[in-house]
């Protein structure tokens, strides 16, 4: 700045010469005198920014050195502070997190913050999350690094950079697919619906494979909004198959309401060495029903949800995985150098007593330790990150608002008369109002929900809400290792990994340039 | 004794040219952003459609387009619009169509030479407000003077993108057959004057850890 006061001085001393030039042959000595003064003036402001800025260095270089110990190679707060200030406040601790865990977390970080930043109407920070997290998801990590530590036996799977089981997968693309229907961008919102159907295909259990009969659904629902009326009565025809509790819309119907309730499937360790990886149901929260209301006055409408899906059951009905026979391997090497540091210090202690020999026992003691040492280097733990924003189930239900059918036509036909009515929209492109009463059975509860996304920007309206607010959860996700992600700063070829994706984040040198959020 | 001195200079001269050279071993493994290929094969990559596939697939409709005598060797040429609005994208992949679009108009307008005319409807907007301008006086009437109506269409670009995909749940293959169609439409007669398809076959199986 003070430099650019300078220029500015020389260029007003330089101009005021000039102008003087015009007027008289030569500038006075006062004026000279002045434009010497404005130009001194400058430049001892300049240095004192100068002496400012060294300063300011040396003092950020001592605090760098504090954080270092604290931190390890870093991002330092003042770096998570500047990510974190060019982003909507209320999403600020998620992206803070997201930034801090690289690409190690990158796929649960985003997925989190997209499911936030949806519910809080930031739909342009929801769609770039659920993007970044599935970008993630379909690419091939092929003779990946930290993928190989996950199997190798001294190493925890949590090594692996995330990217989830198929339910969760699943419902990253789920979202990712609403968004595009708030849209109206339905080619895109179908594609993302078959590819969360295909997440499901991985079950190692042929009867649950391809059982997440909603996706279908959706996918009809999507196909009907862009008019691909024979695509989507198959897609309702398969949907309906898979789970006869999903009733097909009505050929006029232009609102789909998706009510989520409950919490997510958790993730937990079980076996000897906590090897498995168990889904148990959350607890915690009582509604199983929904009603919506939409419109007011004469145009109100409001009625039950039907289920459309159990995420828990879509967690649980998975079967094995390839990694757990790896990490039963890891087990089983565990259990076997425990038992041969056992059999060792028995059988070496038995010998002693008969032989009479205390240096027996003396050899045994000091091969079970070895055994036990070896033991304890083997890591066969499973990992539970978990996408713990999700619901536990979600109902659906379907609606023709705005649209009222034109007078029938009659027409004969060879049977007779025949009557056809076409549908006419008489709402036009605005939004109503939506709510949700939640309900355990028949009783309503005291239960205020999310503020429901409702949206039409094509033929279709959508109308979403949560039961359970996100935003109750703490920005880090569960199941992480810190020790891991200590350690992970360590490895300068991870470093440089996550510095790559901090940098197309918007953070590093041009960090204040990035693009703030978009709210609703 | 002097040996074990040798032995002993010669490990400390050791780890100091290692900690020398920890700094490049370091640098060989940056991730700074590097300038790849738009038509070579990228270094993430899936089962879908890519940035190589693009170029490949627009360079292949155009060959057969131009080798098309009903659109490109007319004595006045076709104007053809030529935009994302009628292709449709069926397939699982989410993709933003108006790369495909854009990549076809932009190798077919090099290589029509003239012998095609592309009508744009996607900036209508802009071109009627000009016209507007034009008409009441404000602005003057150009170099190419004032018609009657703007440019009508005889063709339009018209397709669909689908995909079949397949998995092997024993070795975590997964495989995607995409097939983008194109279709040229005669916009009066409502006939097809030309059809191009374009397959990509991909096959890849992720680490045994996310299986």
């Amino acid at each position: 700045m003070f430099r650019t006061m300078k220029v500015s001085a020389i260029a007003i001393a330089t101009m005021s010469l000039s102008a003087q030039a015009f007027a008289q042959a030569a500038p006075t000595a006062d004026e000279i005198a002045r434009a010497k003064a404005v130009l001194a003036a400058a430049s001892s402001a300049d240095k004192a920014t100068l002496a400012a800025a060294k300063s300011a260095e040396k003092q950020r270089q001592k605090q760098v050195k504090a954080w270092q110990a604290q931190y390890g190679p870093g991002p330092y707060p003042d770096e998570l502070d500047a990510f974190a200030a060019t982003r909507e406040e209320k999403l600020r601790s998620y992206y803070r997190v997201l930034y801090y865990d690289g690409e190690h977390n990158a796929v649960l970080n985003f997925q989190r913050l997209g499911l936030l930043a949806m519910e809080m109407g930031y739909y342009t920070d929801a769609e770039k999350a659920f993007d970044g997290a599935l970008d993630r998801i379909e690419a091939f990590y092929g003779k990946d690094k930290q993928a190989q530590k996950a199997t190798d036996t001294t190493r925890l799977e949590v090594n692996k950079d995330y990217k989830g089981e198929p339910y969760e997968r699943a419902m990253a693309y789920y979202y990712r697919g609403l968004l595009y229907l708030r849209k109206g961008d339905y080619d895109n919102a179908r594609a993302s619906f078959k590819q969360a159907e295909y997440q499901d295909t991985v079950s190692q259990n042929e009867t649950f494979q391809s059982d997440f009969g909603l996706l279908t659904y959706l996918q009809g629902w999507a196909s009907q909004c862009a008019g691909d009326k024979s695509q989507a009565a198959d897609a309702f025809d398969q949907a309906v198959k898979m789970d006869a509790r999903l009733k097909v819309p009505g050929p006029n119907d232009n609102v789909l309401v998706l009510a989520e309730l409950g919490n997510a499937p958790l993730k937990a360790n079980e076996g000897q060495y906590k090897e498995k990886m168990v889904i148990r149901q959350a607890g915690g929260f009582a509604e199983n029903r929904a009603i919506v209301t939409i419109g007011q006055g004469a145009k109100l409408k409001a009625w039950p949800l039907n289920p459309g899906a159990s995420v828990y059951t879509q967690a649980s009905t998975r079967g094995g995985r390839a990694i757990d026979s790896i990490l039963d391997g890891k087990a089983q090497t565990k259990d076997a150098l425990n038992t041969a540091a056992d059999v060792t210090v028995a059988a070496s202690s038995a010998a002693s007593l008969l032989a009479n020999n205390s240096g027996l026992g003396m050899y045994g003691q000091l091969g079970g330790l070895l055994f036990k040492g070896a033991s304890s280097t083997v890591k066969p733990a499973a990992d539970i990150r978990a996408w713990d924003s999700l619901p536990d189930s979600v109902l659906v239900g379907t609606t023709a608002y705005g649209v009222t059918p034109a007078p029938t036509v009659a027409a004969k036909g060879k049977k007779g008369v025949r009557r056809t009515a076409v549908p006419v929209a008489t709402a036009g492109d605005e939004v109503p109002p939506a709510s949700f009463a939640w309900m355990k059975d028949d009783m309503p509860l005291d239960l205020k929900g999310t503020p429901p996304m409702v949206a039409k920007q094509g033929k279709c309206m959508i109308v979403w809400g949560r039961s359970r607010s996100v935003g109750i959860l703490p920005p880090q996700a569960p199941g992480d290792n810190a020790a891991i992600a200590l350690a992970r700063k360590k490895d300068q070829a991870i470093w440089a990994k996550d510095q790559a994706f901090r940098a197309s984040l918007g953070g590093g040198p041009g960090l204040l340039n990035s693009p703030t959020s978009t709210a609703r | 004794m002097l040996n074990m001195r040798y032995a002993a200079s010669a490990a400390i001269l050791s780890i100091g040219l290692l900690a020398a050279a920890a700094p490049i071993s370091a640098k060989s493994h940056s991730h700074q952003a590097v300038d790849l290929d738009p038509d070579a094969r990228g270094v993430v990559s899936g089962v879908g459609i890519e940035g190589q596939d693009l170029g490949r697939m627009a360079d292949q409709m155009v060959r057969d387009l131009m080798a098309n005598p009903e659109v490109s060797n007319r004595a006045v040429p076709p104007r053809i619009i030529l935009d994302s609005s009628d292709l449709r994208n069926q397939s699982s992949q989410r993709i933003d169509k108006d790369i495909i679009t854009d990549e076809l108009r932009g190798r077919l307008m090099n290589a029509a030479r003239g012998k095609m005319r592309f009508v744009s409807r996607e900036f209508i907007a802009a071109v009627e407000q000009e016209r507007a301008l034009k008409r009441e006086g404000v602005v003057d009437t150009g170099t190419t003077g004032l018609t009657k109506a703007t440019a009508g269409a005889d063709y339009k670009l018209v397709g669909k993108i689908t995909s079949l995909d397949s998995r092997n749940n024993d070795t975590g293959m997964q495989e995607r057959l995409t097939v983008i169609s194109l279709e040229m439409l005669d916009l009066e007669y409502g006939t097809l004057v030309w059809n191009g398809t374009y397959k990509i076959r991909r096959a890849g199986a992720d680490d045994v850890v996310y299986r």
